[in-house]
């Protein structure tokens, strides 16, 4: 286990490699950069134009500009942002939690929903509720993130007062403890949901799908016929393979936690990495956009090592060698 | 039902937004003017424009509309009794004008930081923590520091802070937006690009009097030597050619002499800051001043929900609408520092003649788009520059009213006349613009087929390419569009803006306009020191660049803060906002 592991991880670097060199080009070739965006409005001469060019490198010939970045890369030092005029590192560190607190918080909401209606929808196949459902969770999975936001927002905060309307904290306020902790709640729970209610679709569908095909193998059978009541059947026999799959999905979230949301970010005011990473698209911040990409790259290669790492874990029939 | 539109509508407005990005666009929401604001009339009751604390809104174009029940503003607001809440759409921390070009950031700096110079409310700089004086021959600017001004550390503010803040803007490894050369200040290059350790021009006469020393004049140096006071001794005490990232380290812990003090930054979310008692105009009266981030399109909503005190709002029909009802709302709508304008290249023969471009202006139909995006609250502009400027003057300008018959007219004067196919052809050649935009700008959305349709009628093809904004700065620097469609940003001076855009060697020259009366005029307009020697110089410009047309001028829209009205004493105007003078605000 621990060797496959190790061999895991050291396959990782080529493709990292891979990786950086095709984010770094695809970056490079778009046309535009940091700052021709901004030379008109701010007025500058033309001497000035040029000089913040090779200050901030972007005259540099593009394979220059990647060992550059390389270089600095292996040492941890990702360059600085050219919006934030920080460490790309520090950026990210800075707004990626803030994110990843509203991801959490949908994800466990969606494993808390989507698991049961999915074990529901599939031991109740083609009843009523399974059709309710089934109609709520592609009702999830088509709308528009910003749509279900802003309808929450009206109903919720503009409406109802119940809520705030944007952002992480009352502003003006220093709450310590339990206040902070009710505070911080108030204002995460409708970008939580939305999010939630946006991916609950698709893992009810998996699960259904899954407990659907263990029910009707043999050994269920068995079990039926043992005279066992259909509860324990379910929960006990069925619900135990049916849920490796689920498990592999959610090494596959790993990534989704920490990338940020951007369209529910923007729309709830929510200092997270998705909006600085859209911002760092439009104003071509190249070394946060390309630290960004590069972080999100390997958690998504540590999310499948997870996930195939847990698949050995909760089903004894497959060996890592 | 009207109001779940008008926030679908919102939000509509803000994924344009999410893809536009423009920053210099504006995402209006062009959803017509059905909803007609009967309001501007009733505004009359408001004393023509002054507010209680006697400012004089309508001297600098600002239509201010009262609050009709302040008693009205929601429970949350009216308990902060000692605080008050700004929302503003953005910030990246970096808090200092020197460094950062973000204009929230930069408003954030103005409650933090004093200048030596300010822009007044119609754009003419005035003297703000120091007394200034130009020598006649316009050589030479002596700066004093005012008595009193300190830094919240309680050390006196002296010519070295000042000093400093000249040698960072000079320094060969600054690589902020502003642009010091522009100044002229003597032994500046020997500086930056040479190996001399101290500028020949700046001299420390005595511990509060500094004199820099130009090798040229010019009318708009006195906005470029604008800078603000920063501490030296808690930026960089030691700081030696070449610091700078010593200085930026600091940016997030300011030290300035301003009218709040810095409390507390959370990243992206929120500024807190405090009064400071010193302050050397007299104290605020608001003890806690807090920025706070407003997701874009929720302006108002927190304005009147009640979590934020002010906020600019996009001037939309719904909008005015919304905010009139609320009744404890007032309006400070002003209009915008810039114009949105067509260019063509006229590297291309078919648009170097002047009566095509003309031509092209008379089949534009301005009045109805501009009225179709904005309702009543934008103008049609036909010179470069702001009402609201001193050197603004139209007199005698042609205005081009849409006109296709004179048009087509001015295209046959021109040679491009009606082929067998009913296009414009010259010398076997067909015309037909390829015009380059952003996608989902609400100017462009209803600009472009109405332009599509009336060039049609007088015989010229337009095909439209999308681009986005970076993509569609870059190509425009280089020269390599045909015809697009953007937006400029004006500064209090009138040549620090457009000079740069118009005069043939221009940087941002970037449609190979070419007029030497133009070069010449505004040369001469930056010799002369006064602003009533300048403003006929200024007037004669604006005459030629109307009839000249090196951009089809458009629109000047208007923005507007929407404020809740327990809290009293704003004076803005389009140049000044009220961030210089926000100690003098009070809650009432």
């Amino acid at each position: 286990m621990w060797n496959y592991i190790a061999r895991r991880l050291l396959q990782m670097i080529p493709i990292v490699i891979g990786v950086s060199i095709i984010i770094f080009l695809i970056i490079n070739l778009v046309p535009g950069n940091f700052i021709d965006a901004k030379a008109q409005t701010s007025h500058m001469s033309q001497e000035q134009i040029q000089h913040l060019k090779d200050l901030y490198g972007i005259n540099d010939p593009i394979h220059v500009k990647y060992v550059k970045w390389i270089s600095g890369a292996v040492h941890g030092d990702f360059g600085d942002s050219f919006t934030h005029q920080k460490p790309v590192s520090k950026v990210i560190s800075t707004f990626v939690w803030n994110s990843f607190l509203i991801a959490i918080i949908a994800f466990i909401l969606e494993l808390l929903i989507a698991i049961p209606i999915g074990i529901i929808s599939a031991t109740h196949q083609y009843s009523k509720t399974d059709y309710f459902f089934t109609v709520i969770a592609l009702i999830g999975i088509s709308l528009p993130s910003f749509f279900l936001g802003l309808v929450l927002i009206k109903v919720f905060a503009v409406d109802l007062k119940w809520l705030p309307l944007a952002g992480l904290d009352t502003p003006g306020t220093s709450f310590a403890g339990i206040q902070f902790l009710l505070d911080r709640l108030k204002h995460v729970i409708l970008p939580s949901l939305v999010l939630a209610f946006l991916s609950i679709g698709q893992l009810m569908r998996y699960t259904r799908t899954s407990v659907l095909e263990i029910i009707k193998q043999d050994y269920i059978r068995t079990a039926r016929a043992k005279g066992l009541s259909e509860k324990v059947v379910v929960y006990k026999h069925a619900l135990r393979n049916a849920l490796i799959p689920v498990v592999t999905y959610i090494g596959i979230s790993l990534p989704s936690l920490f990338a940020g949301a951007i369209i529910t970010e923007s729309i709830f005011g929510i200092p997270g990495i998705g909006k600085i990473a859209l911002d760092a698209v439009t104003k071509r911040d190249y070394p946060l956009l390309m630290g960004f990409s590069m972080f999100v790259a390997v958690l998504t290669l540590l999310g499948n090592l997870l996930s195939d790492i847990l698949y050995a874990v909760v089903d004894p029939r497959v060996k890592l060698k | 039902m009207k109001r779940r539109l008008s926030i679908l509508a919102l939000s509509l407005a803000v994924v344009m937004s999410l893809t536009a990005c423009g920053g210099n666009s504006n995402t209006g929401d062009a959803s017509g003017s059905t909803t007609s604001a009967a309001g501007t009339s009733a505004s009359a009751e408001s004393s023509a424009g002054v507010s209680a604390t006697g400012f004089d809104f309508a001297k600098y174009k600002v239509d201010y509309i009262q609050a009709t029940d302040a008693s009205k503003s929601p429970k949350v607001a009216s308990d902060r009794k000692d605080s008050m809440v700004i929302g503003v759409s953005d910030t990246t921390g970096i808090f200092s004008v020197l460094f950062g070009d973000n204009s929230y950031d930069w408003y954030m700096c103005y409650t933090m930081f004093d200048f030596n110079i300010d822009p007044d409310f119609d754009g003419k700089a005035i003297p703000a923590a120091t007394d200034f004086k130009i020598s006649d021959d316009g050589l030479k600017y002596t700066f004093t520091i005012k008595d009193g001004v300190k830094f919240w550390d309680g050390n006196p503010a002296t010519a070295k802070d000042l000093e400093f803040t000249y040698y960072l803007l000079a320094d060969p490894k600054y690589d902020g937006p502003n642009d010091i050369t522009k100044a002229y200040i003597k032994g500046l290059d020997a500086y930056k690009n040479g190996s001399a350790t101290t500028i020949e021009g700046i001299k420390v006469v005595d511990e509060k009097t500094l004199e820099i020393t130009c090798d040229k004049a010019s009318g708009a140096a006195i906005f470029n030597l604008q800078v603000p006071l920063m501490e030296k001794n808690h930026y960089a005490p030691d700081f030696q050619k070449g610091d700078i990232a010593k200085v930026k380290e600091k940016l997030s812990t300011p030290m300035g002499t301003g009218q709040y003090k810095f409390v507390e930054y959370k990243a992206g979310q929120e500024l807190k800051l405090e009064a400071n008692e010193n302050y050397f105009k007299g104290a605020p009266k608001i003890k806690n001043l807090i920025f706070s981030i407003t997701p874009e399109g929720q302006e108002l909503q927190r304005v009147m929900a009640g979590e934020t005190d002010i906020d600019m709002a996009t001037v939309s029909p719904d909008n005015m609408k919304a905010a009139k009802d609320a009744g404890f709302i007032e309006i400070m709508r002003f209009p915008t520092n810039g114009f949105g304008y067509v260019s063509f290249n006229e590297a291309d023969p078919k648009f170097s003649d002047v009566k095509v471009r003309q031509a092209l202006m008379y089949a534009l139909n301005r009045k109805a788009v501009v009225e179709k995006v904005y309702g009543e609250y934008a103008n049609v502009v036909n010179i470069p520059e702001s009402n609201v400027s001193w050197a603004y003057d139209d007199e005698g300008c042609n205005t081009y009213d849409f006109d296709l018959d004179k048009a087509g007219q001015l295209l046959d004067e021109a040679g491009w006349t009606l082929n067998a196919d009913g296009k414009r052809e010259k010398d076997g050649k067909v015309f037909t613009i390829k015009f380059s935009c952003m996608p989902q700008n609400a100017v462009t959305d209803i600009m472009v087929p109405v332009m599509k349709d009336d060039y049609a009628k007088i015989g010229i093809d337009v095909t439209i390419e999308n681009l986005d904004w970076p993509t569609l700065q870059e190509k425009s620097s280089k020269k390599q569009l045909e015809a697009f469609f953007m937006a400029a940003g004006l500064t209090p001076d009138p040549d620090s803006s457009m000079a740069n855009v118009f005069k043939s060697k221009g940087p941002q020259n970037y449609n190979n306009y070419n007029n030497p009366k133009i070069d010449e005029l505004y040369d001469k307009g930056l010799a002369e020191l006064t602003v009533e020697a300048r403003k006929p110089i200024y007037k004669e410009i604006y005459k030629i660049l109307n009839n000249d047309l090196p951009f089809l001028y458009v629109y000047q829209r208007s923005d507007m803060w929407v404020a809740n009205a327990r809290i009293q004493g704003y004076e803005t105007s389009s140049f000044r906002e009220f961030f210089y003078n926000i100690y003098k605000c009070e809650v009432k």
